[in-house]
């Protein structure tokens, strides 16, 4: 049977380990969408990467290869699941001479650096980028083609157009996606703890084994991730709602009330 | 006489198989405002783009103060034996036509519940004849003289230009576009302020200086802090205005400022633009405003179908249109 006092008991005993298991997921989140973002960015104009015909032959090849790695790297990362992506990296590595489980930190914060956090930040971050990249892209679509027009009449480099008019607009258009983006991410570092990062799931798969109690368990894990997706996606529409210029209300019925108050 | 400001010589522009451009000249003296006016479709935005190269000229000449910007002499579409190719393409298309007729009666044939025994085999060979037809479509490249092109290409030397060349150029000649292109991320200052630090290097304050006085100059000081978003049609077209002065241009090119306007705001630009025009600024407006362009214009060239029908000082050319052309779009 379901017991609820189990829960408090669980809870109290081990919140250290829930914390740290807190910390390394939202540092896997955060860092994977942030990085992811900025490789996906440059992803996106890889793509977009046009071969011209008075290029000189060097400059074509380098151009179609380039191009060509940016739309195979995207489709074999979205075709295939991180879990499976993370395990190739393990062993890949392994296969290399590298193993991550002996890089160590000189003092271990709250249990929660060591090699293989290093390991996921990079499967977690070579995941999201090829997501990003199509994010973006859609965002770049999305921006007029007038607005590359009244930059470039006024002499500005294609360059300068695209860091200071384009870009901008595109990820204020993507931001909702990008948002997305960080809330799958919360939820899905927890298939990491394949290769040993011990994030959220991780400890809480631990705390079910050593305690038996399963259930108990994996409803304070959803509980706690529920929570985790709630306030980030609280947090990015007061982002939003920032970059639209509106006013901040963090009363979430203030709509309301200020509806019954015009009737 | 005036200073040369801008020379064009013969520029054409080819879409495809349309001649959009076809060998227009001009001389653009410093101070004068030349208005372009002419049905839609008929080459007037495509001249101005091609004037700042947003559009890349398929031939002609120009040269800004002296200094060739294009030029290209011959270009392969002068090779194309056009009379043979448009008579290929009728032919062609013609052909088209009769195989698929030919090819839906027998199907509707089907569809009503015929009873020829033939019908399917009639079918199947209609199909084969359509798709053979389909087959070989005319290109243009099979009228193209390719030797003849690289005869003429030897005895002419290269043109090239850096993209920083061109980008310089572009910074003395502005446009104004007909639906405002404003930076939709940057607030009317910012506009006004981002093309002088990136391309004319100029400091912050210094930018800002300078936007502050254009700014006042169309009357949209007190907007200073408003994003595009927020401002009305004519305000957007006032702000672009005031953006393209702050690159302090030689020459500013209008494209059509005023048609995405209502009747209203249309006057409140245009005032700017007479201002404009009595300052001495050298423009190139391309218009369906026929009063700005009577009074205000000192030059008017009236296109149609690519051509320059005719060109002269406003009066000759609305009070008394030597072309029929003319005389029909004036509804004189």
């Amino acid at each position: 049977m379901f017991d609820w006092e189990k829960i408090g008991k669980i809870f109290a005993e081990n919140s250290d380990l829930i914390w740290s298991g807190i910390a390394t997921t939202l540092i896997l989140s955060i860092f994977g969408t942030v990085v992811g973002l900025i490789l996906g960015i440059f992803l996106a104009y890889g793509k977009n990467i046009k071969v011209k015909d008075t290029d000189i032959l060097i400059i074509k090849i380098l151009k179609s290869v380039l191009r060509g790695f940016c739309v195979i790297y995207s489709v074999v990362l979205r075709g295939t699941p991180m879990m499976v992506q993370a395990l190739i990296f393990k062993y890949g590595c392994q296969a290399l001479g590298l193993n991550w489980e002996n890089i160590r930190f000189p003092s271990e914060v709250l249990n929660v650096f060591n090699g293989w956090l290093i390991a996921g930040l990079i499967v977690i971050t070579l995941n999201t980028a090829a997501y990003m990249g199509e994010i973006v892209q859609s965002g770049l679509n999305g921006v007029d083609k007038g607005q590359v027009e009244g930059a470039r009449s006024l002499g500005m480099t294609s360059a300068q157009t695209s860091i200071s008019v384009i870009l901008p607009q595109a990820i204020r258009n993507a931001l909702p996606t990008i948002g997305n983006e960080l809330i799958v991410n919360i939820k899905d570092s927890s298939v990491l703890n394949v290769i040993a990062v011990s994030e959220l799931f991780y400890r809480l798969k631990d705390i079910a084994t050593t305690t038996y109690s399963f259930l108990e368990a994996y409803v304070i894990l959803a509980l706690i991730y529920l929570v985790m997706t709630l306030i980030a996606s609280g947090v990015l529409k007061l982002v939003e709602m920032k970059l639209d210029g509106k006013k901040i209300s963090l009363n979430p019925f203030g709509r309301y009330l200020r509806a019954r108050k015009e009737i | 006489m005036a200073e040369i400001v801008l020379e064009i010589k013969n520029l054409a522009k080819f879409f495809g198989k349309t001649k959009v451009l076809r060998d227009i000249s001009l001389t653009v003296e410093k101070g004068d405002v030349i208005a372009i006016i002419g049905p839609s479709g008929s080459g007037k935005s495509t001249f101005l783009r091609c004037l700042n190269l947003l559009e890349e000229p398929t031939r002609g000449e120009l040269i800004f103060q002296g200094k060739t910007y294009f030029n290209i002499v011959k270009c392969k579409n002068d090779f194309v034996d056009y009379d043979a190719y448009h008579k290929a393409l009728d032919k062609y298309e013609e052909e088209l036509v009769r195989t698929e007729d030919n090819l839906a009666i027998y199907q509707n044939l089907k569809i009503e519940g015929s009873d020829d025994p033939d019908l399917l085999n009639k079918i199947k060979a209609a199909k084969k004849e359509f798709k053979e037809v389909r087959k070989h479509p005319v290109q243009k490249i099979d009228y193209y003289d390719a030797k003849r092109y690289e005869e003429a290409m030897k005895n002419t030397p290269k043109f090239s230009i850096s993209s920083g060349e061109i980008n310089k150029i572009r910074s003395k000649i502005n446009m104004v576009f007909q639906s405002f292109n404003l930076f939709e991320n940057k607030n009317v200052l910012n506009n006004c302020c981002l093309a002088q630090e990136k391309v004319l290097k100029r400091s912050k304050a210094e930018a800002k200086e300078v936007a502050f006085k254009e700014l006042a100059a169309v009357n949209m000081q007190d907007r200073m802090n408003y994003y595009p978003r927020e401002l009305s049609g004519g305000q957007k077209q006032r702000v672009a205005i005031a953006r393209a002065l702050c690159m302090n241009p030689e020459v500013i090119l209008f494209d059509e400022p005023t048609s995405a306007l209502d009747p209203e705001m249309v006057d409140e630009v245009l005032n700017v633009m007479k201002k404009l025009a009595s300052e001495g600024r050298t423009m190139i407006v391309v218009t369906h405003e026929m009063n700005f362009a009577k009074n205000v214009a000192n030059k008017v060239l009236f296109m149609d179908k690519g051509y320059v029908v005719e060109s002269g000082n406003p009066k000759e050319v609305f009070e008394n249109p030597k072309t029929q052309r003319l005389k029909q779009f004036l509804k004189m």
